[in-house]
């Protein structure tokens, strides 16, 4: 055969492999604000190559698509699920979509971890809703509000996670060519595996999905990938954000600057930090990290720079709103994590006293 | 029947409609809490600018204004046009986004280009149409992008001024960008006029569609905000800290969002909007005060819809979408002159504040509209309270009033679901 005979089978082939290959993918914002879909639309001006690798059968933002359709639509392959669950019908769509995806995806912070919706639960007390003239226009009723914001993975079981505020387009791209495009050729989905931890792009290239719940993301701190040099960390007054303008070149908390790169996930490359401005935790908390309010706790503590009672205490007294600060995205995915963590223990401990056993309390 | 969820809106958002009789009923209910009090409160001020972005990139720099008013600090000239420029590139990306949705109203996004050839359901839209358009959004992205460190998040807009000024590479390229935008949108804005207007073009079945003849509120060239009735007229004119006396908030049980109204006029309901007790925010509404635009190519297009449609103030949903496209290109040639190195570089980027206030109002022309911050902070600048009037919020009038018309029209001409469906949201992009 010629060379031209082959590549044009080679083409035929590719092409064949393609078609066949296209995933039905949906994706959803519940309650946010549509920056991760746009991510989506932006993937580096090349929306429309996503139709080489799938089939977007569900979007309501971007094609109108209904949520009376859900019931009759096939099984879908892939869906990247964003915005936080905040009222019944955001929770009725999670759980929908849930039944029909083969892999869910929690794209962004708002979905991965609650976002800054999950501040409501910080606030002193529950707003009571303005009151409405009685004698007004009735309506048909709205879908219930919840307390507070939840997390996709406080309703449905979520199989990966692309955090930020917004997703970054890289790892979204990463996360679609590895999760959706596994059949394209290597050439196409190698930008995907260097962009992620050997692990998982060592189950990229062969193929196969990565691990469940692997959060497409680095696998250090923030600070791993920090322009700012770090020297010595010694706090010695604590400053807020508006009363400096900080060196360019050195580490934000060595300024006394509360920066959460410490504690976050990296994976958007200190671009907060690289503006100037402190890391606020959006891409969630590092890997190694159970609860990042303790560890910045920990962190800042264990650098002040001092050893006189008093002078601490004045130190901690100056701190503000250190929870808004600290769990600014990841309130509701903490607090359900430490209540799974109180129930675990409340379990055991009730175990023990009924078989006399000791038993291991759950982490 | 329900229309679940509407495309295009940055909102959840939802039309129910039914028909009682020969009479249509319909609302268009938004059904997400807002929750923005909630969120900032106890927050320090200095945050603001980073959590109400949430909203949309433009409350960024409205809260860093805001903010310089509260800790009584004037930002060095670099910074100011920094701001400047990015808000001129978000205004870019939204309306070029508008208009990216407008178009794939008409064309099949997502085919597989290597399959059968692209459907498509509307033979009038070039091959190249969507690819310039969303080519236009990115670019301006980017420029926000480099200017605000993020694009639908920005960080860099800080009281006293901004984090950092462009390096280097990144005004080389931010003058590259502002060339390209500009071409982009003039090639753009070829095939949108004609689709605006032509028979069996993109609005088709919509050139008799209007918002009814309610005021229309925007700020003016001296920073003070002014109520433009239907007929353009100026009939009210308010300073900032006046804005929420003059201006209340009325509540439905049937959406989350509330109804802003003129308190003198009081909340008549939705049905008298001609008593001008209600108003709408917008480049429509910004282009109803008749006033030259500021640069020579916006100008042009800004005739060219005069001697189509006849002189302003115009209310129809053809000139709400032509009002974006004169913005369109009016941002790119502010973008352009803005993005020099004369006028971005400099050692001096932000002022440091030596005290805070209590109280600070601002009001700023977003892309979307008109919005308005008002903020009050403890002694250490604790957030005690947030009150943040959106576009959204602003026109939810005019969307619920809309959506009725809307409805009752397709109703009496006897439209499917699916028709109804697509002028509603053509219909309620636009504004």
């Amino acid at each position: 055969m010629s060379e031209a005979g082959l590549a044009m089978s080679f083409s035929r082939v590719g092409m064949n492999q393609m078609s066949q290959a296209r995933k039905k993918i949906a994706v959803f914002t519940a309650t946010g604000c549509r920056a991760c879909e746009n991510a989506v639309l932006d993937i580096h001006f090349q929306v429309g190559s996503l139709g080489r690798m799938a089939e977007v059968v569900f979007w309501p933002y971007v094609l109108g698509s209904q949520l009376q359709d859900l019931a009759e639509l096939d099984d879908l392959d892939v869906c990247f699920f964003s915005g936080a669950i905040r009222t019944e019908s955001d929770e009725k769509a999670a759980l929908e979509l849930r039944k029909k995806s083969k892999i869910m995806v929690a794209s962004g912070a708002c979905a991965a971890f609650g976002g800054m919706r999950g501040l409501l639960g910080l606030r002193a007390k529950a707003e009571t809703a303005p009151a409405s003239d009685p004698a007004g226009e009735a309506g048909p009723p709205l879908p219930a509000e919840g307390a507070g914001a939840v997390a996709l993975s406080g309703k449905v079981e979520v199989d990966y996670f692309i955090p930020g505020c917004p997703v970054p387009q890289n790892f979204l791209w990463t996360a679609i060519q590895s999760l959706v495009g596994r059949s394209l050729p290597l050439s196409r989905i190698s930008f995907a595996a260097a962009r992620l931890p050997e692990k998982i792009a060592q189950a990229v290239l062969s193929g196969v999905l990565p691990p469940k719940e692997t959060v497409f993301a680095g696998e250090k701190a923030v600070c791993a990938s920090c322009s700012r040099a770090k020297e010595e960390k010694r706090f010695e007054l604590f400053k807020r954000p508006y009363e400096i303008s900080p060196d360019p070149g050195r580490c934000l908390l060595e300024q006394g600057l509360i920066c959460q790169g410490i504690a976050t996930r990296e994976g958007c490359g200190g671009l907060c930090t690289g503006c100037g401005v402190a890391c606020r935790g959006c891409f969630g908390k590092a890997p190694a990290v159970y609860d990042p309010g303790a560890k910045m706790v920990s962190a800042i503590s264990s650098t002040f720079d001092s050893t006189d009672a008093s002078r601490i205490e004045d130190m901690a007294d100056s701190f503000v709103d250190l929870a808004g600060s600290f769990y600014r995205y990841s309130l509701p995915t903490q607090c359900a994590l430490l209540s799974k963590g109180a129930e675990g223990k409340k379990r055991a401990e009730s175990e023990e006293a009924g078989c006399g056993c000791k038993a291991e309390p759950v982490a | 029947m329900t229309v679940e969820p509407l495309r295009w809106l940055e909102s959840p958002s939802r039309v129910i409609y039914d028909l009682e009789g020969d009479r249509s009923r319909a609302w268009f209910q938004v059904t997400a809490p807002n929750d923005c009090s909630s969120m900032c409160a106890g927050r320090p001020a200095e945050e603001l600018p980073r959590i109400l972005s949430i909203f949309s990139p433009a409350h960024h720099l409205a809260s860093a204004m805001a903010l310089d008013r509260l800790f009584g600090v004037r930002p060095p000239e670099a910074a100011q046009n920094m701001r400047k420029a990015l808000l001129q590139a978000q205004i870019l990306r939204h309306h070029a986004k508008k208009l990216f949705f407008l178009v794939s109203s008409c064309v099949d996004l997502f085919s597989n280009p290597r399959g059968p050839r692209r459907r498509r359901e509307h033979s009038q839209v070039p091959s190249h149409v969507l690819g310039d358009t969303i080519h236009l959004a990115s670019l301006a992205q980017e420029a926000g992008t480099i200017l605000g460190g993020r694009f639908d998040h920005p960080v860099t807009a800080v009281p006293g001024g901004m984090s950092r000024l462009p390096k280097e590479g990144q005004m080389d390229r931010l003058v590259e960008i502002s060339e390209s935008c500009l071409k982009d949108a003039l090639r753009v804005s070829e095939f949108m006029r004609g689709g605006f207007l032509a028979e069996s073009g993109l609005l088709d079945g919509l050139f008799e569609v209007s918002i009814p003849p309610m005021a229309g509120l925007a700020l003016d060239e001296e920073g003070e905000t002014v109520l433009n009735e239907g007929s353009g007229r100026s009939i009210e004119r308010f300073s900032l800290e006046k804005v929420f006396e003059t201006f209340g908030l009325h509540y439905e049980p049937w959406t989350y969002r509330p109804f802003v109204y003129l308190k003198e006029k009081g909340w008549k309901g939705l049905d008298s909007s001609a008593e001008n007790e209600l108003s709408f925010v917008g480049p429509l509404a910004r282009l109803n005060f008749n006033k030259a635009s500021k640069t020579d190519k916006a100008e042009e297009e800004r005739q060219r819809l005069i001697n189509k449609l006849g002189p302003f103030p115009h209310l129809s949903v053809p000139a709400a979408f032509w009002a974006l496209l004169i913005e369109l290109i009016q941002s790119a040639e502010s973008l352009g002159k803005l993005c020099n190195r004369d006028g971005l570089a400099g050692s001096e980027f932000r002022v440091i504040p030596s005290s805070v206030g209590r109280k600070t109002f601002f009001a700023m022309e977003a892309p979307e509209g008109l919005i308005f911050h008002h903020y009050e902070v403890d002694e250490r600048g604790i957030v005690k309270d947030v009150q943040v009037v959106d576009s959204e919020t602003q026109n939810n009038a005019l969307r619920c009033l809309l959506t009725r018309s809307v409805v009752a029209d397709c109703v009496a001409g006897k439209k499917t679901f699916d028709e109804t469906k697509k002028m509603l949201e053509i219909c309620l992009m636009a504004f």
